[in-house]
């Protein structure tokens, strides 16, 4: 078929991928040069979340009161690396900057990603920039937080966590206040820290499906998570069950998050509060409102085709 | 013999079986006599009749996969502290098997370890021929060979310059050395921003896939783009603003109407049709993996035929 | 128990020994269908035909076939099961002379694919057309993997994919490409979330258990058609147990109880009368037993048979503690202290 003969129906049902593509690119690069504010209902799933973490109850949802013990360390597993930075790293640097300013102890470890260990240093070291610069003092590794590296083969390390943390962790060594390797069980973080449920709760921030792996293997530790939006159906049904006590969900859940910190006076003007759940999200209502135009048009053009063949 | 795999900390001896301080003699003693032991197997196991060597490898698969059925189905200890002793017998293996898990997960590693080196041994094989018989595209071929060279010895690097009392110093970029410039150079601005960059990608082609995708073309076809909006829409703080505001205007925060509220629909949604669905399939991918599963372990499946 | 299940007790590990007979009774039915005469009835996915449609296509226009067999952390079941329909696909290929293309994501997958693979053009009589980089590692970085094979499946114009097994967030990225180059698409992702965007993408989706039905299918090995058969048995009993949760529970939620199970304290996981405060005004007033209160889903008895809420047995507190353990002789102080060595 030559190209004159194409009608508009069939023109509109194949339009071009780099055309959609270009227009993708410009639409969404808007935000970056002007600054738009998405007003926002925060959802229930991540107002719970940030009160297990800030302790705040925000007078939206009375109902929650749960808070952590902030006298306990905190478990954070991180199995998410820059690809899906878009959500889990902004994700990630709003729980830093929660547990700083509460100076809740933590040990992080990856059972998703080798990675993913040193994503999360580099942001944490991200965060303590920020953190000096607003005259508050650097959290420091060992004495604050300890990195438990990677461990492969998400099923073995859960359940090994979840019969017996210490030996689970027996081999596991950190740089120590002096540099050396030593056992982390010797670090102020998890000193005294024998089983899971010696924790407050255990956090996983995530891009894939070790939230499955870690929920179904451990259950002596409330436990609560960030997940990335396509994670968001799978790991809402263990919201709803009760088994998780709050869930972050993709870029939405950030905002929501972003959105509690900058009405609490615990971290308004104390830390930045709106990052980049503020910054994306307009991002994503673009692209969204560009993928629904694309698909009106496919469909209009399938119609105007099946019209002219009747 | 039951001790033998549970001897990473044995009651009363400092130098378990497994295991030896980094850099000592008896550490490299261990390593060559396990390497020529591999090997001697190996080489035993190749002079073996067919048949019996199809038995060996069945045995050897059912006794590593039993440790696992063991790990997952023996009931565990309650709260087990450092220096308990097993009650009874029962106990007596759970202790056995949890203790033996860090050494299997070991073999393991060790066993990826070896394979990771074949992997290598491929991707160098392909590549290294395209460059020496200088065929298409051999320069990309090139690129990655150097790629992974440079990035081994760098990563090494800087691995290295943290050791010791450096590390805490380098916790501070101020104090930064070129080496570890460098790595963050490679790491974070190359491999780290490439992955990002690959990622980014599928917003392109769900936007395609979309749009070529989503066309009313049935009933069934219907139903899956008028949810698939709801669910869009539901994910646009402006629309649902707009649209709980239209359902206020209509009747109060008791009225039926409010049940119409975007996320309540997606809500319902998500949690009374997706979910459900996910399950079924789960369940059917489980059963599925179980029966694999056991027909591996138990060597039915006749591979290859 | 184990933690696998959550705490569900005996009864979920009695449940899987029965799927796990009801599998093993159908493999010795079908492989001793021969003796006894009643052979094991399956019927066929039409959507597996388009594997050898694929094949065909990709012979007729001389392009190679790329595979994928998902991208796993180690040899595991699923891994298993895509290189067995993997070995199918090959042996047709190897019939007409086409090529193959195997990219694999992990070292231990790469040396398993690459025995198979040789074993299907030995067993055809072709090992000869047998080329060893017809099966290759990629990297076992996710998106270099995902970038590598799409390059692949770009420069070699491949004229069909498969990509079968565990594949995450570079599902779209693949199939989208191969989509691109007009190849014939079979796929099928253990990951849910994948699913959608293979369907959005390819020509031909396996959903959940076809993936593991499709070898069975294929090949008609006794083995796998008797597993196939005792999965649909095991999904059976899973729709039952479903099935009667649902009515016992909805029954059982209309009635009213005054025994309830103690949720925690030390007599955590036995039976108790309801209790309610003194005072209802008063949070700090005394406990009395209290009237029948209205069934929840907790006091029911398939939520009870599967939670079995075990009692907290203390050990080493000197009060409580009865199941005190004898102590391995404190030698060496690293040890004993806990934790780390």
């Amino acid at each position: 078929m030559s190209t004159a003969q194409t009608t508009l129906g069939e023109k509109l049902q194949s339009l071009p991928k780099p055309a959609l593509y270009l227009v993708l690119i410009l639409l969404t690069s808007v935000p970056l040069l002007v600054k738009i504010t998405i007003p926002n209902k925060e959802a229930k799933p991540s107002a719970n979340f940030y009160t297990m973490v800030t302790g705040t109850v925000d007078p939206t949802f009375p109902a929650f009161t749960t808070s952590i013990d902030a006298t306990k360390p905190v478990l954070i597993q991180t199995d998410w690396t820059t690809s899906t930075r878009g959500e889990s790293a902004g994700q990630f640097k709003s729980l830093m900057r929660i547990l700083m300013i509460r100076n809740i102890k933590f040990c992080f470890y990856s059972a998703g990603d080798p990675q993913a260990p040193q994503v999360a240093l580099d942001y944490i070291s991200d965060i303590n920039e920020e953190r000096v610069k607003a005259g508050l003092r650097p959290y420091e590794r060992w004495k604050d937080y300890v990195d438990a590296g990677y461990f492969p083969g998400a099923e073995a390390i859960c359940n090994a966590i979840q019969n017996n943390f210490g030996t689970a962790f027996k081999n596991v060594q950190d740089q120590d206040a002096e540099g050396a390797e030593s056992s982390v069980f010797e670090s102020p973080v998890l000193k005294g820290v024998r089983k899971v449920s010696d924790f407050s709760v255990m956090i996983l921030v995530t891009g894939s499906n070790t939230s499955n792996i870690a929920i179904e293997r451990i259950k002596s530790v409330p436990m609560i998570m960030m997940v990335t939006g396509v994670m968001g159906p799978e790991t809402q049904v263990y919201y709803d069950s009760g088994q998780l006590k709050g869930l972050v969900t993709g870029l939405k859940g950030l905002y929501d998050m972003e959105s509690l910190m900058d009405k609490d006076p615990q971290f308004k003007g104390k830390v930045t509060t709106l990052d980049n759940g503020a910054k994306y999200y307009p991002t994503l209502h673009i692209a969204l409102l560009l993928m629904i135009i694309a698909i009106i048009i496919g469909n209009v053009g399938m119609f105007m085709t099946k019209k002219r063949a009747a | 013999m039951m001790d033998l795999l549970a001897q990473a900390t044995p009651p009363s001896d400092s130098s378990p079986f497994w295991s030896a301080p980094n850099g000592s003699s008896h550490l490299v003693i261990g390593i060559g006599a396990a390497l020529l032991l591999g090997i001697g197997l190996i080489f035993l196991l190749l002079q073996a009749p067919v048949r019996s060597r199809r038995w060996i490898v069945a045995l050897f698969t059912f006794l590593a996969g039993g440790y696992y059925v063991l790990y997952f189905f023996w009931p565990t200890a309650i709260d087990r502290q450092p220096n308990d002793l097993p009650r009874n017998p029962m106990e007596g293996v759970t202790f056995w098997i949890s203790d033996a898990f860090p050494i299997v997960s070991t073999f393991t590693n060790v066993l990826a370890g070896f394979l990771l080196g074949l992997g290598i041994y491929s991707l160098w094989r392909v590549h290294g021929r395209r460059i020496v018989k200088q065929q298409k595209d051999w320069f990309f071929s090139f690129v990655l060979l150097a790629s992974s060279v440079m990035m081994a010895f760098i990563g090494y690097a800087d691995w290295h310059s943290r050791q010791g009392l450096n590390g805490p110093l380098l916790a501070n970029k101020a104090n930064w050395h070129p080496i570890n410039y460098a790595f963050d150079f490679f790491f974070e601005g190359g491999l780290q921003q490439m992955d990002a960059a690959m990622f980014s990608i599928i917003a392109f082609f769900i936007l395609s896939a979309a749009y070529r995708a989503f066309r009313i073309r049935s009933v069934e076809a219907t139903v899956l783009l008028a949810t698939a909006l709801v669910v869009i829409l539901s994910l646009m703080g402006v629309i649902t603003n707009a649209w709980q505001s239209g359902i206020n205007h209509l009747g109060g925060p008791d009225a039926f109407v409010q049940n119409f509220s975007l996320d309540t629909i997606r809500t319902w949604l998500t949690n009374t049709v997706q979910t459900p669905s996910i399950r079924g399939i789960d369940f059917g991918i489980g059963i599925g993996s179980l029966a694999m599963g056991l027909r591996l372990w138990l060597s039915l499946e006749r591979t290859g035929s | 128990m184990g933690a696998q299940y959550l705490d569900t007790g005996w009864i979920a590990e009695a449940f899987t020994a029965m799927l796990v007979l009801f599998v093993l009774f159908n493999i010795w039915r079908a492989e001793n269908a021969g003796k006894t005469g009643k052979e094991v009835y399956i019927r066929r996915i039409p959507g597996l035909n388009a594997i050898d449609e694929a094949v065909g296509r990709a012979t007729e226009m001389g392009r190679p076939v790329i595979m994928v067999p998902g991208l796993p952390d180690y040899v595991d079941a699923i891994v298993v099961q895509a290189m067995n329909i993997f070995t199918y696909v090959t042996r047709i290929a190897a019939r007409f002379s086409n090529p193959i293309l195997v990219c694999c994501y992990n070292a231990s997958v790469f040396t398993v694919a690459q025995e198979m693979i040789r074993d299907v053009y030995q067993q055809e009589g072709a090992i000869e057309r047998y080329d060893q980089d017809s099966v290759r590692f990629i990297s076992d970085r996710q998106f270099a993997f995902a970038a590598g094979v799409s390059g692949l499946i770009l420069r070699e114009q491949a004229a069909a994919t498969f990509f079968l097994g565990n594949f995450y967030a570079e599902s779209l990225i693949l199939a989208e490409t191969a989509n691109s180059v007009g190849a014939i698409q079979v796929a099928s992702s253990t990951q849910n979330t994948q699913t959608p965007f293979f369907i959005a993408a390819c020509d031909y989706v396996l959903i959940g258990d076809e993936f593991y039905a499709a070898s069975a299918y294929l090949t008609r090995q006794p083995v796998l058609v008797g597993s196939l058969v005792g999965q649909d048995w095991a999904k059976i009993s899973v729709i039952t147990m479903v099935l009667l949760g649902l009515l016992t529970t909805s029954i059982q939620i209309q009635g009213k109880t005054e025994m309830e199970k103690v949720a925690s304290g030390p007599s955590k996981g036995t039976f108790a009368h309801v209790q309610v405060l003194s005072n209802p005004a008063d949070p700090k007033s005394p406990m009395v037993d209290g009237p029948p209160r209205q069934m929840t889903v907790a006091d029911t008895f398939m939520y009870r048979m599967l939670n079995p809420l075990p009692r907290d047995i203390k050990f080493h507190d000197e009060k409580a503690g009865t199941f005190e353990r004898p102590q391995k002789p404190a030698t060496n102080p690293a040890t004993a202290a806990g934790g780390g060595q």
